[in-house]
């Protein structure tokens, strides 16, 4: 049990790792964004899921192996990974440095903070999911690792598939804990159910602080923390299963329930960061890669393009940029095009008859 | 969503969805109107001004009763149509606005008060959230799955011994668990058939499907000892090409699937396992 207990927490480490180095070289290359830890952290989730996507997608429709994909994400990452300790290390050790600073400005407020996050983070290790969904999101994996192919497999049965599910091929994300699982050993339904799920309650989080940096600009980071203390309180007094707050505590796992909890918030912290500074490119960056990574997540993706739209178009129009239109509608393509690869499946336009 | 359709409730259809979304929270969705209204009259929330935006936008489009009436009968499904309040931020809104009102405080005493004060407000107009709080002791064990999946498919792996992988039906409680926990185990029934049987009307009708109605058999003798001919059950475990049942013990089927040629040979916590040998 203890052995586990620290394989988990070096995994939970190695995605952070992961993170940390895609977003510092994404920051590294935007000369005007301030490197925060945290904020490259929260770009580099997304940056990952993003170009997870992108590599594990084509891989599923010309029948690769979960182990080659396996091979190339590890290649891959570990590339990343180098380089961001080459070009990034300096900073992070500047970052680490400053801690106390940093942790002293929170004052107090870090402590109610933590505890916070750490509620959230123990509840959802521990909770005792009993969703159907899962029986997909964890079976798809599971079976991806057993039978080393990519959903080629039903993962209700076992049993050969005759074409690909239109539901879910498209959202690569529960390919990642395969990808985990095969990589490190782990069982994939503790890659997914705790470690993937702690790891979401605390990126989560960090979005919350950074929203909170927006909104109390220029003031002590106490409010920032204050904000994510009461939404922690507010998460945990919403009592449907329709609401973010339920999915954040008992479904943090699955794909619709990061779409809720991360990514519209993502949206919500870029909308905050174009009004004040609309000429600030890499936002637009962090937003298209957002969406990216919202296609990776779930289907359900397409309330990814209200919340942008909800966010951006009034910037068009009040300010009168029409120009902003332009980055606006590249944002909104990861989700154009999965919605148009969906309908073409679901009219037959596409095959997704399984030949190989 | 479930109880509101969208037939019944016609251009009532985003509220009546939003009432049931929301539930006890509803007093949030106040809180958060309230917030709308301080943020337009106090100029000085230039950043929360973004909360409007969103209110407006949506408000006109996926909130917006006639275009509601259109779309979800044609572009959305109403079972998910609930996902579009994810979109509007209420609960940071209503979080920011409480962490400024405490900020307006000039002393520290007065924040303190005014923190308790919104506590209070919150535990005593919303409900907390039951679920969460009932599981708050670790799982029994480290895969959060019952532990009699995991006795059940050890008991399976020792005793199978064919080709390829053992065969089995679970009862549905535990069924959702077995391929995210043990892969290896195929199961012979599925997900559309477990939920047509359980009586959901959104996965089609596969009624007059032989694939169905011979997994039909299985599940109306295990789960209501309904009166199948020995012969039909036995052939239906053969199609289906089960070899295992895991059945609770206090279930009535027992004596039947003895009578069938079933062999209980082992105990995950209170449930039986079966072997079924078709020779």
């Amino acid at each position: 049990m203890i052995l586990e207990l620290i394989r988990m927490a070096a995994v939970f480490l190695l995605h952070f790792l992961a993170f940390l180095s895609l977003g510092t070289l994404l920051l590294k290359a935007s000369r005007k964004e301030t490197f925060t830890l945290s904020l490259a952290v929260i770009v580099g989730y997304f940056a990952y899921f993003a170009l997870f996507e992108l590599v594990a997608l084509p891989m599923i429709f010309t029948y690769r192996s979960l182990g080659f994909l396996t091979m190339v994400m590890a290649v891959l990452m570990s590339v990343v990974i180098l380089a961001a300790v080459i070009l990034g290390g300096k900073e992070w050790l500047r970052r680490i440095k400053e801690a106390p600073r940093v942790l002293a400005d929170h004052s107090w407020m870090l402590l109610l903070l933590a505890a916070a996050v750490l509620f959230q983070c123990y509840a959802v290790a521990v909770y005792y999911d009993t969703s159907a969904d899962a029986a997909y999101y964890v079976g798809i994996a599971n079976t991806a690792v057993y039978t080393d192919t990519l959903q080629k497999y039903s993962p209700y049965t076992g049993a050969a598939l005759g074409r690909f599910m239109i539901r879910y091929v498209f959202s690569c994300f529960p390919l990642h804990n395969a990808f985990v699982s095969r990589l490190v050993g782990i069982p994939v339904i503790i890659q997914a159910k705790t470690v993937m799920a702690v790891a979401n309650a605390f990126v989560a989080n960090l979005i919350y602080y950074q929203i909170g940096r927006c909104l109390f600009p220029g003031k002590s980071r106490k409010w920032p923390d204050l904000l994510v203390v009461f939404l922690c309180v507010i998460n945990l007094f919403c009592d449907t299963i329709y609401q973010p707050g339920t999915f954040l505590f008992t479904r943090l796992y699955e794909g619709k329930a990061i779409l809720a909890n991360l990514v519209l918030p993502m949206i919500l912290y870029c909308a905050l960061r174009l009004y004040r500074d609309d000429g600030d490119k890499i936002i637009w960056v962090y937003l298209f890669l957002c969406n990216l990574a919202a296609v990776c997540f779930s289907g359900t993706a397409v309330i990814a393009a209200f919340g942008c739209s909800a966010a951006v178009v009034p910037l068009i129009l009040l300010r009168r940029r029409l120009r902003l239109a332009v980055p606006y509608v590249i944002c909104l393509l990861p989700i154009g095009c999965w919605f148009a690869a969906y309908y073409l499946a679901k009219i037959g336009k596409l095959s997704l008859a399984i030949t190989g | 969503m479930a109880g509101v359709s969208i037939a019944e409730t016609g251009l009532r259809y985003a509220w009546e969805t939003l009432k049931v979304y929301w539930g006890a929270g509803m007093p949030f969705f106040v809180y958060f109107a309230a917030g709308l209204i301080w943020t337009a009259v106090d100029k000085k929330q230039k950043e929360a001004r973004v909360f409007w935006y969103y209110t407006i936008v949506l408000g006109l489009t996926v909130y917006n009763p006639l275009l509601v009436r259109y779309l979800v009968p044609r572009w959305i499904e109403s079972t998910v149509y609930y996902r579009f309040f994810w979109v509007l931020p209420v609960t940071i809104a209503v979080a920011y606005d409480m962490t400024l009102l405490i900020s307006k405080c000039g002393r520290r005493w007065l924040k303190l008060c005014a923190a308790a004060v919104l506590l209070v407000l919150i535990g005593t107009t919303a409900s907390v959230n039951e679920t969460v709080l009932d599981h708050l002791q670790p799982p029994s064990n480290i895969y959060k799955v019952p532990d009699e999946v995991v006795q059940a498919c050890a008991l399976i792996h020792e005793d199978y011994k064919g080709e390829g992988e053992p065969k089995a039906v679970f009862t549905f409680d535990l069924e959702v668990y077995v391929r995210q926990y043990d892969a290896s185990i195929r199961l012979s029934i599925d997900r559309e058939t477990r939920l047509y049987y359980n009586g959901s009307q959104t996965v089609g009708n596969p009624e007059n499907s032989k694939t169905y109605k011979r997994k039909k058999r299985i599940l109306d003798v295990i789960n209501s000892a309904e009166e199948v001919p020995i012969k039909q059950f036995q052939r239906a475990m053969h199609q289906t090409r089960t070899r295992y049942l895991v059945i609770p013990a206090e279930y009535a089927c027992h004596d039947y699937l003895k009578e069938a040629g079933c062999e209980a040979f082992g105990e995950a916590g209170g449930y039986i396992v079966y072997r079924y040998d078709p020779e």
